[in-house]
C-alpha cells in the first residue's frame, strides 16, 4: 500500500481544523457563559461602540488562540512496536492516551454539519472494555483519515484471531434505515410538550432572575404594565397562544438539531446509529445485551405514522441497571418500528393472554386523586372564603373532567400482553406506551399483596431485568401467581445469554 | 443443537405459593428483641432526663402524656416485631429461592439461581453471638431485586452460599465451554474457507 503519511512521526490535525476548534470552543464559552453575557447586554450603564467592539474582539482573539494551541498541542503517532495508537494533548494538562491495537474495535470517520463546510474529517476509535469512546480526533482531512484507519486495523487484524471480523468491517456498513426531517417534524409537534415547557420556563425565569440581580426588572415591570391593559380573556388567550408556540418551535428546534440525519447501521452482530447536526453521537447497540424495549406513540403520532422506540440495555461494566444506557429513536414509522423490532428480538410480539387490572385501580385512584384533592380545595375555601361558588364549581368541573378523563384512558390502557416468548406492558393516558420483555431476561421476581387485597384476591408483580424493571399492579392475584410460575420455569430452563 | 418448542402446561408447573416456607431461627427474634430493648430504653432515658432537668412546670405535668405515648408505641412496635417475625419465610428450592416477608404488604421475592452474579455472606455482633448470620443474593436487576434473608443459622447460610456459589460456578463453566465449541466451529470454518480460496 502506498503511503502519504508516516504514522509513526507525531502528526497534527489538518491546519484548517482550527477553525472547526475554533467553533467548538466558542460554542462550548457561549453554552457556559450566556447568562453572563446577557447581563453585559442589559447592563444599564451604556458601553460605547468602540468599547463593544473591542471587548467582542478581545474575546474571539482569546478564544482563536486557545484554539490554535489546542490545534498544536494536539499529536498522535502509531507506536509500531509497542503496538499501539497514541493521542497527546492538552495545554497546560497535557494527557497521553495511548490504545494498544488489539482494544480498537471499530475504527468510525464521521462529518459533522461544521465539519462538512471545512471539509475535514472526525475519526473515532471504539475500544473493548468500556462503552464510551476512548480517543476521537476531530479535524483531519480525508485522504489522512482513510489512510489512518486503514493502517489501524491492518495492524489489528495482525493481532487478533477473528479475521473475518475485520472483514467485514472493511466493507461500508450498510445503512439500513434513515430517519428523514419530515418524521423528526412530526415528532416535534406532538412529543415532549411537558419537557419543552419546563425548559421554557427555565429559560425564563433565569432570563428574568438575571436581570433582576443587575437592576434592570423595570423592564419586566415596563412590560406587566403594558399587559395589564389588555382585557383579561384575550390576555390568557394570547398566553395561551404564545406558550404553545414556543413550546412547538422549542420541540422542533431540539429534535431537528438532536436528531438530525438519524442512521442506523448493522454491523455484525450490532448496530450502530449516528445522529446529529451539531455533534455527531455514535451509539452502538449489541441486540444480546438489549433488556427492555419501550415503543410510545400518542393519538396524533398514530394519525401521523410516527413512534419512538427506546432501547434498554444492560450495562456491561457493572452488569447493573443503569438509565445511561438508554437509547431512543425517533420517528420512525411503522414498518421502521417493525424492521428493528425484528433485529432486535427476531420477531414481533404476539399474545395469547391478557392481564387486566381490576376496577378498583380505577376507584382508588379516583378516589386519590379527585376526590380527596377536591375535598381539601373546598374545606380550605370553605374556611378562608376567597372564591365565590360560580368560581369554584367551574374550576372543581374542569379539574374533575380533565383528571377523570386522563384517569379513565390509563385504568383502559393498562394491560399486560403475555405470550410464551414475550412480555408486553402497555401503559399511559395519552402518550401510550408498549414495554416489551422476554421472559428469559428476568433477573428476579416480585409478587406483592396488601392484606386487604387477599379477599378480593388482588396483587401485584414486578419483574426486574438487568435493564430495569416492569411493574404490573392491581390484577387478579391467581393469574399473576400463574405467570410467574410458567416465567419461573422460563427463567429456569433458559440456556440463553441473557446479556 | 436440538430445538423443541412444546407448549408449556402452566397448571402442571411446580407453584411457588404452595412451597412450605421455612421460619427463621427463633434466636433471631432475640437479636430482634435486644435491639428493640435498645432503642426503647434510649427513648425511656430521654424522657427521664426530660423530666430532671426541665424547669417548666409545663413539661412536669405533661411528663405523664410522654410515658403513655412511650408505653402505646413500645406495645404497637412489639406486636408489629412479633408479626413480621412470624410472617418471614424462606424456601430453597433446586432451582430458585423464595424470600417472604411483610406485614400489611406481603412481599415475596424470588431469585433464580441461574441468575446470581455472587452471594455474600453477613454476621453482625449480636448475630454472631447466637450462631446467626444472614445472606445476601445479587443479581443484574438492580439493588432493590437483591434478595436478602437474615437470621439463619451459621451453618445453614454456608450451606445456601456454597449450593448457589456452585451453581454459578457450574453455568459459568458451561457457557464457556459453549463459546469455546463456538470457537473452534468459527475456526474451522475460517480453514475451510481458506481451502476453499486456495483451490
Amino acid at each position: 500500500m502506498k503511503s502519504n503519511f508516516d504514522f509513526s512521526i507525531p502528526q497534527r490535525q489538518s491546519l484548517i481544523g482550527v477553525v472547526v476548534l475554533f467553533a467548538n470552543t466558542l460554542q462550548k464559552s457561549v453554552r457556559a457563559l450566556w447568562p453572563f453575557i446577557l447581563i453585559v447586554f442589559f447592563k444599564k450603564e451604556a458601553y460605547s461602540a468602540i468599547q463593544v467592539y473591542l471587548g467582542i474582539a478581545g474575546i474571539i482573539i482569546f478564544i482563536a488562540i486557545i484554539a490554535f494551541l489546542r490545534y498544536w498541542f494536539f499529536k498522535f503517532y502509531i507506536d509500531y512496536k509497542l503496538e499501539e495508537f497514541v493521542i497527546e494533548n492538552g495545554i497546560f494538562n497535557k494527557t497521553k492516551t495511548t490504545i494498544p491495537f488489539n482494544k480498537i474495535q471499530k475504527v468510525t470517520i464521521d462529518q459533522s454539519l461544521i465539519q462538512r463546510f471545512f471539509n475535514v474529517h472526525k475519526l473515532e476509535l471504539d475500544t473493548a472494555g468500556s462503552d464510551g469512546k476512548e480517543a476521537s480526533i476531530n479535524a483531519i482531512s480525508q485522504e489522512m483519515a482513510v489512510e489512518l484507519k486503514q493502517h489501524l486495523l491492518e495492524n489489528t487484524e495482525k493481532n487478533t484471531n477473528s479475521v473475518e471480523d475485520l472483514i467485514q468491517e472493511e466493507e461500508q456498513p450498510k445503512s439500513f434505515i434513515t430517519i428523514g426531517i419530515p418524521s423528526l417534524l412530526k415528532i416535534g409537534i406532538t412529543a415532549n410538550y411537558i419537557k419543552s415547557f419546563a425548559y421554557i420556563f427555565l429559560v425564563v425565569t433565569t432570563i428574568s432572575d438575571n436581570l433582576r440581580q443587575i437592576g434592570r426588572d423595570d423592564l419586566i415591570d415596563d412590560n406587566i404594565n403594558q399587559l395589564e391593559q389588555i382585557p383579561i380573556v384575550s390576555l390568557l388567550l394570547g398566553l395561551l397562544i404564545f406558550v404553545f408556540t414556543a413550546i412547538i418551535v422549542v420541540n422542533l428546534v431540539i429534535t431537528v438539531v438532536k436528531y438530525f440525519n438519524f442512521t442506523i447501521k448493522k454491523d455484525k452482530k450490532s448496530f450502530v446509529l449516528t445522529y446529529g447536526l451539531l455533534n455527531i453521537k455514535n451509539t452502538i447497540i449489541n441486540p444480546e445485551k438489549v433488556q427492555i424495549i419501550k415503543l410510545t406513540q400518542n393519538f396524533f403520532q398514530k394519525k401521523l405514522d410516527v413512534n419512538t422506540v427506546e432501547i434498554f440495555q444492560a450495562s456491561s461494566e457493572m452488569k447493573r441497571a443503569s438509565p445511561k444506557d438508554k437509547t431512543k429513536i425517533p420517528g420512525c414509522n411503522k414498518s421502521e418500528k417493525e424492521q428493528i423490532l425484528k433485529l432486535l428480538i427476531g420477531k414481533l410480539p404476539q399474545h395469547q393472554k391478557t392481564l387486566v387490572p381490576n376496577l378498583r385501580k380505577l376507584l382508588l385512584n379516583l378516589f386519590f386523586l379527585i376526590l380527596i384533592p377536591v375535598s381539601i380545595g373546598l374545606i380550605v375555601n370553605y374556611n378562608i372564603d376567597k372564591f365565590t361558588i360560580y368560581e369554584l364549581v367551574s374550576v372543581i368541573s374542569v379539574y374533575i373532567l380533565f383528571m377523570g378523563t386522563i384517569l379513565y384512558f390509563s385504568y383502559r390502557n393498562y394491560r399486560l400482553f403475555i405470550s410464551d416468548e414475550f412480555i408486553v406492558k402497555q401503559s399511559g393516558a395519552w402518550d401510550i406506551d408498549h414495554e416489551i420483555m422476554m421472559p428469559y431476561k428476568i433477573q428476579a421476581i416480585e409478587t406483592q399483596q396488601f392484606i386487604w387485597q387477599k379477599i378480593t384476591n388482588i396483587g401485584s408483580v414486578v419483574l426486574y431485568t438487568a435493564g430495569g424493571k416492569v411493574s404490573f399492579s392491581t390484577s387478579n392475584y391467581t393469574e399473576i401467581k400463574e405467570q410467574v410460575n410458567k416465567w419461573l420455569y422460563q427463567v429456569e430452563i433458559s440456556k440463553e445469554n441473557w446479556m | 443443537m436440538e430445538f423443541t418448542n412444546e407448549t408449556i402446561n402452566i397448571s402442571t408447573l411446580p407453584k411457588f405459593e404452595d412451597t412450605k416456607l421455612e421460619p427463621l431461627q427463633k434466636d433471631y427474634f432475640k437479636v430482634m428483641l435486644i435491639q428493640f430493648g435498645i432503642v426503647f430504653g434510649i427513648l425511656l432515658i430521654g424522657i427521664i432526663v426530660l423530666y430532671f432537668i426541665s424547669i417548666e412546670a409545663l413539661i412536669k405535668d405533661k411528663i405523664i402524656y410522654f410515658v403513655i405515648g412511650w408505653l402505646i408505641l413500645g406495645v404497637v412496635s412489639f406486636l408489629y416485631l412479633k408479626i413480621n417475625f412470624a410472617k418471614k419465610g424462606f424456601a430453597l428450592r433446586e432451582h430458585d429461592v423464595i424470600f417472604k416477608s411483610g406485614v400489611i404488604s406481603e412481599i415475596t421475592t424470588i431469585v433464580t439461581n441461574n441468575r446470581v452474579q455472587h452471594v455474600a455472606l453477613h454476621q453482625g455482633m449480636l448475630s454472631r453471638y447466637f450462631g446467626l448470620a444472614s445472606i445476601e443474593l445479587f443479581t443484574a436487576g438492580g439493588s432493590t431485586s437483591d434478595l436478602k434473608i437474615k437470621g439463619l443459622l451459621l451453618e445453614d447460610a454456608k450451606k445456601i452460599k456454597e449450593s448457589v456459589s456452585l451453581k454459578i460456578n457450574e453455568i459459568e463453566a458451561e457457557s464457556i465451554k459453549e463459546q469455546i465449541i463456538e470457537e473452534q466451529i468459527q475456526l474451522s470454518e475460517n480453514n475451510l474457507k481458506e481451502d476453499l480460496d486456495e483451490i
